[in-house]
């Protein structure tokens, strides 16, 4: 009775574990979701100066901000935010741009007097370049001043200055001198205590999350499909080449690694065969395959089936699935291969074994009653490793041998940077794993009599 | 046992003999053309999309009221019976601005027979100007359109008006009509003028509130407009069949196409195999496999290395075409920082560019020269300007006039500038997913050593380099644009307003490249322009903003049963729909 109880107790602790995985896993794919270098709608809706179709940047900007906002791309990152406290001047100013740029100097020199007058500077250079008459070099001096805002290094940004001034002296009366910058040591730190700002649930992670994993999955950025009807139908492809993939693997995989522990002399040659499957790359295979079979012309290498998974005909699956099957089966038969032939060789080892022959049990009950059970066990739990191997192989086959998978999909979207659908893609592979992962661990729990002895013993 | 393992090993080998008989590389199908697609495209509504494989596909479903010629590469009317007249207008509010008169064919129909008017093209731009339609490229590009007035007495007949006199407008507003009794039957949009839709305060006010056309704006972003074969509609010689979940487009000529009648005078109307099939595959060896086996019959920018192996082992089943791109590869300088805000510096790092050994080496020799951003078939193309060739002495001695010397013996020239000495030192932006450029960098770092220029190649990512040029963080980069077959318009890309944010990045101008730029958007004559043209390709030449490399050519391949298969500057190079059997042809 008591043992019963601490199975349950365990079967609640991966639960809970198994939530925290999923939860963890999806604030993964947010911070990677929000890593990706540039804007992600610039990215797929065009940037004027790559698009001549884009007349006016300030229209475009506008236009922009909309989709922002339907994306939930104009909200605080998180709940909350820490920032740093800089002089009270810098949070008056308008503009971002220009706090920005002066808060990297201030925390380079933290010299408020200085801050002032360099911000004073800035101010000036920009009036008289407004009041140069000739407009192509008015336009290039103003360019110049813009750019030394947006630089985030405060040497290259003093580089700039000085060539800016020495441009806007040789065309003014006005002479502006670049300042020499002199770092305080006194008690300026002070401004740097960090201050807490609250943002609430209508920021981007809380969506983010809250979308993730009530399955609304939004829409992809390229083509306006909805993800979920990208991702099933690719998925559908996935299973039908991994679960023949699998099952080829198994069956044969528990004959040739049962057959090489049996016989650990003749069954040299497998386990050399499985350790260069195993070493070899999905890729490399999946290529010597094509190279060989097209010169031969043994097997069409395409998968050029115009129906969608469920009426694809045995004969359809014969002709254009052989090839991928046979590339994802080969590093996973060469893994039971290996588990499995050196489990049966430790377990045909054992006394209980060694008794069953001297008893006069026949071979092949031997084999099958009394080595295979014993030495499957580990395996089963290894499989659970398998997945990931096979997914992420699938990625590779799928786009070598042309399949609309789940792999190929994750690739066309990563070129296309459709980051709704490649950030979906990898919760689902990571939640897929997690899932069963845990679904091996309650198995374990379930059936293993010594994992029961084990807890039966901690409660006594 | 061992008799059991070779029956198995005969019957396997039996099976896979059996299953090569079934290859489809005999199954070609009479009046199917299949077309490779590197990538898939986006959306099939024109609008609603700038992806360039959407517009591969895009052009057979949706015509345009202009078009150019594939052959002679000259604008002419498709859906519309010829050019747009073009007036100025003398009342009202848009005084001074230019109207263009159209007229549509009388042939021109939709599916269900319905004729083409001059209110499908209003539609069209009513849905452009409809905020809350996923059209933002294309309503930003002709946001110049203020008008449509069609006709009373001849609903062919309609004129665009517009706010301005820019020198394309014409040719810009010869676009796609959309039909407007199939995507609006309850006439939604019939009850609000192009003026009202764009006014973004009438907007906000009347039409963002109104529930009925808030859904039917999402219907017509849906993939139901945009994908599927039931929801599209346009008058294009082609129907969408089916667009399979592996990617592969499919189309189907229509019965009794109106155009076809047409085809006797005007070959723009070519439209000859019964069913298109546009099979997207990327990996260039997967593209020569299928090529092998006859799976695919057009390929557009063969990989050089496999163009050369169709050209020698499948030269008996596959013709090869070399037609100019229409885009260049330059390597940019920033010309607002020095040292490259030196003329001299740019002139010598651009005569450090082995452009013979980059055409050579990265475009199997399949690439052109180029002086300026202008497509070298351009009549007013400069022909007196030489590209800079290779010549490291006159830039050693270009630098050393500039006052860059190697003092310190490091092998890196140095000069002092505001104070400091600086190293001739210099980042190279290329992107991380263009082997090309890369290369070419690499190439260019070569040469630049021996005249004592560190140019030191960073990739990146597209994506991340774009944020840096943007942000104008650089010193040189390379990238390849676009060119154009109709005039070119050089304000975004040359004009000093479009420094600070535009698409200037280069720093490039001066009063005289500005007074000739708006001179050529102006409404002068051909002449003029073309003189302006000259000249500014003149300043370009000796102001250097870009090493300009090549404009490469395209490598297509069709497949010999195509008798009149063709080739041609205009986008994409191959022309699937004009192309026949050749016992067809007979």
């Amino acid at each position: 009775m008591n043992s019963i109880k601490a199975g349950t107790g365990s079967t609640w602790r991966l639960i809970v574990f198994t939530l925290f995985k999923l939860w963890l896993a999806g604030s993964i794919c947010f911070i990677l979701s929000r890593s990706t270098p540039g804007d992600p709608l610039e990215q797929y809706l065009g940037y004027p100066a790559e698009n001549r179709y884009i007349a006016e940047n300030a229209q475009w900007e506008q236009e922009l901000q909309k989709y922002r906002a339907a994306y939930h791309l104009d909200r605080p990152l998180f709940y909350f935010s820490i920032q740093f406290r800089y002089p009270d001047f810098i949070a008056q100013l308008p503009s971002d741009k220009i706090q920005h740029h002066l808060r990297h100097f201030f925390y380079s020199y933290r010299n408020e007097a200085q801050l002032k007058a360099y911000y004073n500077q800035l101010l000036q250079l920009k009036k008289h370049i407004s009041g140069l008459d000739n407009r192509s070099t008015r336009n290039i001096l103003e360019s110049k001043w813009s750019d030394i805002l947006k630089s985030h290094d405060v040497e290259s940004s003093q580089q700039e200055m000085k060539a800016l001034i020495a441009q806007v002296n040789a065309r003014t009366e006005k002479k502006f001198n670049p300042i020499s910058w002199e770092k305080n040591t006194g008690s300026a730190w002070a401004y740097l205590w960090p201050q807490l700002q609250w943002h609430g649930f209508n920021n981007q992670y809380h969506h983010w999350m809250t979308d993730a994993l009530t399955g609304k999955w939004g829409k992809s950025l390229r083509d306006g499909e909805p993800i979920t009807s990208k991702i099933f139908p690719a998925l559908g492809w996935t299973l039908s080449i991994n679960l023949p993939a699998l099952l080829l693997a198994l069956f044969v995989g528990v004959f040739s690694g049962l057959r090489a522990g049996m016989r650990p002399h003749s069954g040299k040659f497998s386990r050399y065969l499985s350790l260069v499957f195993f070493a070899l790359p999905v890729y490399a295979l999946a290529t010597l395959l094509i190279l060989f079979f097209t010169k031969s012309g043994w097997l069409p290498v395409f998968s050029s089936v115009v129906r969608p998974p469920s009426e694809i005909t045995v004969l359809d699956f014969w002709r254009y699935f052989t090839l991928p099957v046979l590339c994802l089966t080969a590093g996973v038969w060469a893994f039971i291969h290996q588990q499995l032939s050196t489990q049966v060789e430790k377990t045909r080892k054992a006394p209980y074994v060694s008794a069953a022959y001297f008893r006069g049990v026949p071979d092949s009950v031997v084999k099958w009653k009394y080595i295979f059970p014993n030495s499957i066990f580990p395996l089963i739990t290894s499989l659970t490793i398998l997945l990931p191997g096979l997914l992420a192989g699938a990625l590779a086959v799928e786009f070598i041998f042309d399949i609309p998978g789940m792999g190929k999909l994750l690739y066309d979207s990563l070129l296309g940077k459709d980051w709704p659908v490649v950030f979906m893609l990898i919760f689902l592979n990571m939640g897929i794993i997690i899932l069963v992962n845990s679904l091996a661990d309650l198995l374990y729990l379930k059936y293993d009599p010594r994992r029961e002895q084990l807890q039966y013993k901690q409660v006594i | 046992m061992r008799r059991i393992s070779a029956i198995l090993f005969l019957t396997l080998l039996l099976s896979l003999n059996y299953s090569c008989r079934h290859s489809p590389s005999s199954e070609v199908t009479q009046g199917q053309i299949t077309v490779n697609l590197k990538s898939a495209p986006d959306k099939l509504n024109p609008y609603m999309t700038t992806n360039a494989y959407a517009s591969i596909v895009n052009r057979l479903l949706h015509p345009s009221l202009l078009e150019f010629h594939p052959k002679t590469l000259e604008l002419q009317g498709y859906l519309a019976t010829s050019l747009p007249g073009q007036q100025l207008i003398d009342t009202g509010r848009l005084n001074g601005n230019y109207a263009f008169n159209y007229e549509i064919r009388q042939e021109a129909r939709w599916d269900d027979g319905t004729p083409v008017t001059g209110k499908d093209y209003a539609f069209a731009i009513k849905c452009l100007y409809f905020q809350d339609i996923d059209a933002p490229v294309w309503r930003s590009y002709l946001s110049f359109i203020e008008q449509v007035q069609v006709d009373a007495q001849n609903p062919k007949k309609f004129s665009v008006l517009t706010n301005t006199t820019y020198f394309k407008a014409r040719e810009m507003t010869g676009v796609y009509p959309l039909p407007a009794h199939l995507y609006d039957p309850n006439g939604l949009l019939d009850n609000y003028s192009i003026e009202e839709i764009k006014n973004p305060e009438f907007y906000a006010k009347n039409v963002k509130p109104n529930n009925v056309l808030m859904a039917w704006a999402e219907e017509m972003n849906s993939p139901l407009r945009t994908r599927r074969p039931e929801g599209l509609h346009g008058c294009g010689p082609y129907r969408l069949a089916d667009w399979t979940s592996d990617g592969r487009i499919i189309l189907k000529k229509k019965d009794n196409w109106w155009g076809d009648a047409l085809y006797e005078k005007n070959d723009l109307f070519a439209a000859f195999p019964q069913e298109i099939v546009y099979e997207i595959t990327e990996d260039p060896n997967t593209i020569y496999n299928q090529m092998s086996e006859e799976l695919v019959d057009v390929v557009s920018n063969l990989d050089p290395a496999l163009f050369d192996r169709t050209q020698n082992e499948l030269k008996d089943e596959f013709q090869t075409f070399t037609p100019l791109s229409t885009q260049y590869y330059y390597f940019s300088f920033n010309m607002l920082k020095a040292p490259l805000d030196d003329v001299r510096v740019r002139k010598a790092l651009s005569q450090l560019v082995d452009r013979d050994k980059i055409i050579a080496l990265l475009f199997g020799d399949q690439a052109q020269k180029i002086v300026g951003p202008i497509l070298p078939t351009k009549p007013y193309y400069n022909k007196d300007l030489k590209p800079y060739a290779m010549n490291v002495d006159a830039a050693i001695s270009l630098l050393e006039e500039a006052g860059w010397k190697d003092t310190n013996g490091n092998g890196i020239r140095d000069k002092k500038l505001y104070g400091e000495n600086v190293e001739l030192s210099l980042d190279l932006l290329v992107a991380s997913e263009s082997s090309v450029f890369q290369d070419a960098a690499a190439i260019w770092r070569e040469s630049a050593e021996k005249a004592g220029v560190d140019l030191q190649p960073v990739a990146m990512e597209f994506s991340a380099m774009r944020q840096k040029l943007k942000n104008r963080d650089f010193d040189i980069f390379g990238l390849a644009a676009g060119l154009e077959l109709g005039l070119d318009d050089l304000y975004q890309q040359w004009h000093t307003n479009n420094i600070e944010t535009g698409g200037n990045r280069a720093g490039f101008g001066n009063e005289e490249s500005d007074a000739l730029i708006e001179k050529i958007r102006s409404d002068i004559s051909q002449k003029e322009r073309n003189e302006a043209y000259l000249a500014i390709q003149e300043i370009l030449h000796k102001q250097q903003p870009f090493a300009f490399l090549c404009t490469p050519k395209s490598r297509i391949v069709v497949h010999r049963r195509y008798g009149n298969a063709f080739s041609s500057s205009k986008y994409p190079g191959f022309f699937e729909h004009h192309y026949r059997i050749t016992n067809e042809l007979n």
